[in-house]
């Protein structure tokens, strides 16, 4: 008797202590997810009231909306534009991070920095860098006989200019990642590879990378989410309408045009959930494959 | 700011940022120069003078904006080779002429009211402005030809006017 009204008590103060938080989340994640998912079915200009369409705002974004296998094609080459120069370079820094050299936290707070700042004034300050006239980078460029490059008015050169300044913005991340993880290697190994004859390269790749892979695998997936929602860098580096042309015309700008441009909201929020859709499928993907190469190791 | 030619002279509004929307509401029942002079080329784009609300010498400003917006103050203008003036007289004067003999066809910088027409003003306005941001990239880059939104950029302008 008494046991059981323990319980309940104690469950009634887990409910109490919880319930803020739920709140919370029932306000501000659970309402809008229900909300844009009813909102995808309906026609909504924010002024008028909604018109239920259906699947129509699905049938458009895949069969009528020109833009939108333009803006998925671009998210890809964008999420592949970071993804690799992010994990090779983090990797890399993360490496020569992991030694005991003197003054190596000068070097580690350096590498750190970009961390700080926020994404709209790193794109402000890279404008500067990339302006074709008399940006930095090419007043550089013209010191050893480059000429001018449209980094950010051509559309080619704009997607170039977009990742680099992604990677730069995502290599700090994954970096305290990769190093935290590195750090957490036994040094036995190492001590035995070095008593076998391994090259500092062959300790890396061989010991370092294959025990560091849980870690890799969430840096993989964290730049993968974060390379599809990429929007404020893209909306601050060339404009709200992915300009030049089409040149970085991502999802997100999509999205955000569609919604507080055009008005649409329920085209909108049909692209958030195809989006959300295409990064479960991602996301499922990798972990699942993850899995499967830790069962092998 | 929108500045609205008339036959004698050039009208200054304060409007939102569609101005065929916003001035014909304001118009009612007063008699405002219409946008639709010359046939809707009456809207011109141009720098503005204006008098600060705390301005200790508001008399003389106004005298000074009177100056610069009558005949004289806007043949100087034009002899300047600054800014090109609004009145039509001066616009037209040997002055203005003389100040800029280096371009060879003036109507570039004149001639844009007589070869213009409207422009869309409507809730698809976004759309229509995306459109144009992307046809029109191509064309200052050199690609693509200028008469190439003559059917592209037309083209898509009208299906997403006709579509509303």
């Amino acid at each position: 008797m008494t046991t059981s009204r323990l319980v309940k008590q104690r469950a009634r103060a887990g409910r109490a202590f919880i319930s803020p938080n739920l709140a919370a989340v029932a306000v501000f994640m659970l309402f809008p997810l229900g909300f844009s998912l009813y909102m995808s079915f309906q026609k909504w200009d924010l002024f008028t009231p909604p018109k239920f369409v259906g699947l129509g705002n699905f049938r458009q974004l895949f069969t009528a909306d020109p833009l939108f296998p333009i803006a998925l094609g671009n998210t890809a080459i964008f999420t592949v534009g970071t993804l690799v120069p992010t994990v090779v370079i983090s990797l890399a820094v993360a490496g020569a991070l992991n030694r005991k050299v003197r003054g190596i936290g000068v070097f580690r707070t350096v590498v750190f920095l970009p961390l700080a700042v926020s994404a709209v004034v790193m794109a402000v300050v890279w404008q500067f860098v990339f302006n074709t006239n008399n940006g930095l980078l090419n007043t550089m460029l013209g010191w050893v006989g480059i000429g001018p490059i449209p980094w950010l008015t051509d559309p080619k050169w704009a997607m170039v200019s977009l990742c680099m300044v992604s990677v730069w913005k995502s290599v700090p991340f994954a970096t305290v990642i990769l190093l935290a993880a590195m750090q957490g290697v036994p040094h036995i190994l190492y001590d035995a590879a070095k008593i076998d004859g391994a090259s500092e390269v062959r300790q890396f790749f061989s010991i370092t990378v294959p025990l560091i892979r849980g870690a890799l695998a969430f840096v993989v997936v964290m730049s993968i989410i974060n390379a599809f929602q990429a929007f404020d860098q893209v909306y601050v580096l060339t404009g709200g309408h992915g300009g030049p042309e089409t040149g970085t015309y991502v999802l997100g700008i999509m999205l955000f045009q569609n919604a507080f441009a055009f008005l649409d909201f329920g085209y909108a929020s049909a692209l958030a959930w195809v989006m959300f859709a295409i990064l479960l499928g991602l996301t499922v993907l990798q972990l699942r494959l993850a899995r499967r190469n830790i069962a092998e190791y | 700011m929108l500045c609205l030619r008339t036959e004698d002279g050039v009208r200054i509004e304060v409007a939102d940022r569609y101005p065929e929307r916003e001035v014909p509401v304001q118009a009612s029942g007063r008699s405002f120069a219409s946008p639709d002079q010359e046939n809707g080329r009456g809207l011109l784009l141009c720098a503005a003078l204006a008098i600060a609300a705390t301005s200790s010498r508001k008399e003389q400003a106004w005298e000074f904006v009177k100056f610069a917006a009558g005949p004289i103050g806007q043949g100087l203008i034009g002899e300047s080779g600054l800014f090109v003036p609004v009145l039509t007289p001066a616009v037209g004067s040997p002055g203005f002429a003389k100040a800029h003999s280096n371009i060879r066809n003036l109507d570039v910088l004149i001639g844009g009211p007589a070869n213009s027409g409207y422009l869309p003003v409507t809730a698809a306005w976004e759309r229509i402005d995306a459109l144009m941001d992307r046809g029109f990239g191509p064309v200052l880059r050199g690609v693509r030809p200028a008469t190439s939104l003559q059917t592209g950029l037309s083209h898509d302008v009208d299906e997403v006017l006709r579509s509303r």
